[in-house]
């Protein structure tokens, strides 16, 4: 078996690490690259991924990717995932791959197939119907043993198969539920409000085995975070690494990488909340990157290569999981506040400390900021810092991820 | 902040090092986003003077990467002086290689960067240019303009002036700026915010001694602005005010001559002015005196004594001081016996305005409290009195403003009524081949923003004139020929003659025919050819607008107003709406705007250089004579000097449609 892998999904970022190694590879992406990929000699197969059916399926495109020779797929972004698994279940002749690549589309499955292996979930339901959202609060209402004139239980709403934020509500109160559910939403999955303090992982998997495992510290949901964790939460290593390679035996994964989110309940217990199959958001392998100072995109190809040898593995990622003089990375995302911005307005201080390291915020010209967001919405810029104290770091996180630096 | 209180920290010049490097080994794929990353990398760099400087250390190496490779910066030779301050202010990366671009000019005239086609000579002076004509960023001011700015990007340019003014004294450039005053006045702009602003950083920000020269030409500016007359000098607006009060009428009338004076000699008429023009609002003959009026002027204001004394009293204000000088200007051409004039201006002082135009003109004078009508009479006054002082300000609107002018010169009362209409309602009519065309209906413009530095009579009409002549253009589209043939009638009036001939063909991109394009505009325009005739009315004509090195800018649009020997030269004389009648077209070919029997506002040159910038022009069909006539020798040099300058950006098609 060689090692020559196909990219699914066109990204630069990608290309350029992967061409640092001397892997042979096809970018597999919608035929509108097709130019800049001749342009640039690379070997393409344009594949329109939204298109599943009988002239356009798995064989099809095994049967393109055989021209390149090629032995694995790795998927790179969320929509590719399950093309990944059909083309992987055909190169390793194992049909239950493609089934545990739906997993990872689908919440609900991918929250029961949690359960059955004995990790913490909240309680959720795949619900079809408005009243299926209010019969849902209602039960957990009575669960929660709820007196008249006290507050109702949260309700996450999610789509089954969206990554990350997208597509996410939470639902305080049946009010809310009247105003911001709309039909379009269904079918959904609703599921309680789990408490603790959420963070996620990045678990590279050769072999069935955790070959490296970062841990992202959250500091605010989809807006900052830092790698690795501060020493709290990497205190609690071997309960997650112990989680972590349970999550691994159930879903039966044996080359790649996760990014599940985890939330730490005080009196230390972990609940799952979901795991995706792709390169995570949030900047968190720039972040690894520059913490851990290897190429995570070259690790997840390497580890979805099943011909890769241990040894290879071994040598190439970190030997220690938090080094003795550790740098921490962390990113704040910048939203503007809704409404008309015409300006950007970068605090002095910021750029003056020490920790603070580029941004990539932009100069608006005059336009509205819709105040209706999709997930977390586009955000116009991070602010990237790094420094050798977390808990500086998160204090820094906290404060600028509420700076307004557009007016 | 100190600029030496700190070193530039290692971790900066690591991170310039690594992003530069990654820059020039990234695959042509990867090197926009590596080119993203290098630029934020300078971020940090350009905050600071001494990180002007490390940049300067290493801008060679930065131009050898290609970090202006693919971008509108890549050639210094078509880059244009007066648009360095508005790149600058831009924000963000656009600012930053704004930056690196003034750097790689600074290593040109110095040496350290030799380049074929950009001698230092003209890097030296391009960098004086850019100083000159961004006086107000070297001398940041705190106006409303600077404050919009965002702070970094404030300091950066901060920083990039420090270093350079180190480089390029300030001193060696007062002889430019006495020059820039000059020629700025010498044109008579109804809008004078910018050389205001220039007079005032001088006062505030350069020793003037009166020993130098150059000294002494910026000291009459500076005194015509602040000090007219000996009492101005010593008073504030508010105290002149209250001295007029008490003056002796021999006093009063002294003041009447050196205000009336320095008004005439410069163009500018300040707030001293208008408290003055309003002390003496009631009696006649001190109007005349305090206007500096002709032998016309003075009749027409016998004439018309009370509207003149109404509309002092009503409208000019120190806020409006500036139409002091086309109050003047306008009684001396007698527009108020022309009747649609009179009447057409007593409309708009008894109008109510529309409540979107009232806020567009209050946002154009942030610092007035006057009622918008008033301001807008004012400037009615202005424009009236100086057709060619009108500008399109920084908006891309030359047709819009070569359309009030030409109106101001002939249509003065079509003119105000379309003012008039478009206040009222907030929107414009125009035909256009037997159809209405409303501003109003119309989605596009080519302004997107409006620029706001505008008088009040552009602020009215431009958004809709702009809206009008797009659809126009629209609708004349893809006809075989260019479409102004039929837009330009339709839009500024009857009187544009229906002869037409276009060099340019839009079909193909290409210049075809140009021998006989050549020969049309000989015989009719070029007095040798034509009998001797003048023109009847302005000709709007479109030509290839050029960098000081003759590279293609754009499209452009001029009047020619007339066409005249001097000095045993014969010359075209324009209207170019761009504010600035005297750019560089080429080496050796600069408009002139005095010394060529130029009018104010009028810019000149000779008639083979303007024939070779020229694309469409419109003319008289009884005026087309046998082209042949024309000297082979003339054609030949026109043809010349078409295909060394923006000729070189297409190609050139003979009679039968082949490539040449």
């Amino acid at each position: 078996m060689g090692n020559k892998v196909a990219l699914l999904g066109w990204s630069l970022q990608a290309i350029e690490s992967i061409q640092k190694t001397d892997r042979p590879f096809v970018v597999v992406s919608f035929p509108e690259f097709e130019q800049a990929a001749k342009d640039n000699a690379i070997d393409f197969v344009g594949w329109n991924f939204k298109e599943w059916n009988e002239q356009s399926n798995s064989l099809q495109l095994k049967a393109l990717l055989d021209e390149f020779d090629v032995d694995f797929a790795v998927p790179l972004y969320e929509e590719t995932v399950e093309w990944a698994g059909a083309l992987n279940s055909i190169f390793r002749d194992d049909p239950r791959l493609l089934n545990r690549a739906y997993l990872f589309r689908n919440k609900a499955i991918m929250k029961r197939k949690a359960l059955l292996a004995g990790l913490r979930v909240g309680l959720f339901e795949e619900v079809y119907t408005k009243q299926g959202v209010h019969d849902f609060m209602e039960r957990l209402n009575e669960a929660n043993l709820q007196l008249p004139g006290e507050e109702d239980a949260w309700v996450h709403l999610k789509p089954f198969s969206a990554a990350g934020t997208v597509g996410h509500k939470l639902l305080r109160t049946k009010d809310d539920i009247e105003e911001k559910v709309i039909d379009k939403d269904f079918p959904c999955m609703v599921e309680s409000h789990l408490p603790g303090k959420e963070f996620s992982c990045e678990a590279f998997i050769h072999n069935g085995k955790i070959r490296f495992l970062n841990i992202t510290e959250y500091v605010k949901l989809g807006y900052s975070n830092f790698v690795p964790a501060g020493p709290d939460l990497e205190a609690k290593r071997p309960l997650i690494r112990d989680a972590m390679e349970r999550l691994v035996k159930s879903f039966g994964i044996e080359y790649g990488m996760i990014h599940p989110e985890w939330f730490l309940t005080e009196d230390n217990t972990l609940n799952f909340g979901e795991v995706a199959c792709r390169i995570p958001g949030g900047h968190i392998f720039e972040l690894i990157e520059k913490a851990h100072g290897f190429d995570p995109i070259q690790g997840l190809v390497l580890c979805s290569d099943p011909s890769a040898t241990d040894e290879e593995v071994e040598n190439f990622f970190p030997k220690q999981d938090i080094k003795d003089d550790q740098n921490y990375a962390g990113s704040v995302m910048v939203y503007p506040k809704p409404g008309r911005i015409t300006k950007l307005q970068i605090p002095d201080e910021l750029k003056e400390d020490s920790f603070f390291e580029d941004h990539t915020l932009y100069t608006p010209s005059e336009h509205k900021v819709s105040d209706e967001r999709e997930g977390f919405g586009n955000h116009y810029g991070t602010v990237f810092f790094n420094g050798d104290d977390p808990d500086r770091m998160r204090e820094l996180l906290r404060h600028y991820q509420d700076i307004d630096f557009y007016a | 902040m100190n600029k030496n209180s700190k070193k530039i920290p290692q971790g900066v010049r690591d991170k310039f090092r690594e992003t530069l490097e990654n820059f020039k080994q990234a695959s042509p794929l990867l090197a926009e986003t590596h080119k993203k990353k290098l630029l934020s990398s300078l971020d940090l760099l350009t905050d600071r003077e001494d990180g002007m400087k490390f940049l300067y250390d290493h801008i060679s190496e930065l131009v050898d990467a290609g970090i202006f490779r693919d971008t509108m910066w890549d050639d210094p030779a078509r880059l244009v002086p007066s648009l360095v301050g508005g790149t600058l202010k831009a924000g963000g990366q656009n600012t930053i290689v704004e930056i690196l671009s003034e750097l790689r000019l600074l290593a040109i005239a110095n040496g350290s960067i030799k380049l074929k086609n950009f001698s230092a000579g003209k890097a030296k002076t391009f960098l004086e240019e850019a100083l000159v004509s961004n006086i107000d960023l070297i001398f940041p001011d705190g106006s409303e303009e600077e404050r919009l700015i965002d702070a970094d990007t404030r300091k950066k340019i901060s920083a990039l002036f420090n270093f350079l003014t180190e480089q390029i004294s300030v001193n060696k450039i007062k002889g430019r700026l006495a020059k820039e005053l000059e020629l700025i006045c010498a044109q008579r702009p109804v809008v004078t915010d910018r050389v205001l602003e220039i007079i005032s950083t001088v006062k505030n920000e350069i020793e003037l001694s009166s020993e130098n020269d150059d000294d002494r030409r910026l000291r009459y500016y500076v005194n015509a602005v602040y000090s007219p007359s000996e009492k101005t000098g010593e008073l504030t607006v508010d105290e002149y005010r209250v001295y007029l009060n008490k003056a002796r009428r021999k006093e009063i009338v002294h003041e009447c001559e050196m205000l009336a004076d320095t008004m005439h000699e410069t163009g500018l008429a300040t707030g001293y002015h208008a408290v003055h023009l309003n002390h003496v609002a009631h009696e006649g003959a001190l109007v005349k005196l305090a206007l500096g009026l002709d032998n016309v002027g003075k009749a027409e204001l016998d004439k018309h004594k009370d509207f003149v004394t109404e509309l002092i009293r009503t409208v000019i204000h120190p806020d409006t001081g500036r139409s002091c000088y086309g109050l003047a200007k306008l009684l001396e051409r007698s527009l108020l016996s022309h009747q649609p004039v009179k009447s057409g201006l007593q409309r708009i002082l008894g109008m109510k305005l529309h409540k979107d135009v009232e806020g567009n003109i209050r946002q154009s004078r942030q610092n007035s409290t006057l009622d918008p009508k008033h301001i807008l009479t004012a400037d009615c006054l202005s424009i009236l009195g100086q057709p060619l002082g009108v500008g399109q300000g920084w908006n891309p609107t030359c047709q819009s403003a070569r359309g009030i002018s030409l109106w101001s010169s002939h249509a003065p009362g079509k003119l105000l009524n379309m003012v008039e209409n478009a206040a009222k309602s907030n929107s414009l009519s125009m035909r256009f081949e037997g159809t209405v065309i409303k501003s109003d209906e119309q989605v596009l413009g080519l302004v997107k923003e409006l620029d706001y530095n505008l008088d009040a009579v552009s602020i009215v009409l431009v958004p809709h004139l702009d809206k009008i002549y797009n659809e126009m253009m629209r609708r004349a589209a893809n006809r075989y020929d260019d479409p102004h043939k039929w837009v330009n009638p339709a839009m500024y009036g009857h009187w544009i003659p229906t002869g037409f001939i276009s060099a340019y063909d839009y079909l193909t991109n290409s210049i075809k025919e140009y021998e006989k394009f050549i020969r049309t505009f000989y015989i009719t325009h070029h007095p040798e050819y034509n009998g001797g005739n003048n023109l009847a009315y302005p000709n709007p004509v479109g030509i290839f607008l050029t960098s000081s090195t003759g590279k293609l800018i754009g499209f452009h649009a001029v009047s020619i107003l007339r066409v005249q020997r001097v000095k045993g030269q014969v010359r075209v004389f324009i209207l170019n709406p761009n504010n600035e009648g005297r750019q560089r077209w080429q080496d050796d070919m600069r408009p002139t705007v005095a010394g060529n029997g130029e009018r104010a506002g009028e810019s000149s040159l000779p008639f083979h250089q303007f024939a070779s910038r020229l694309y469409a022009f419109h003319f008289n069909q009884s005026d087309l004579e046998d082209l042949q006539s024309v000297d082979d020798e003339e054609v030949v040099k026109v043809t010349e000097l078409a295909k060394n300058s923006w000729g070189e950006s297409y190609q050139w098609l003979n009679q039968a449609g082949f490539a040449m």
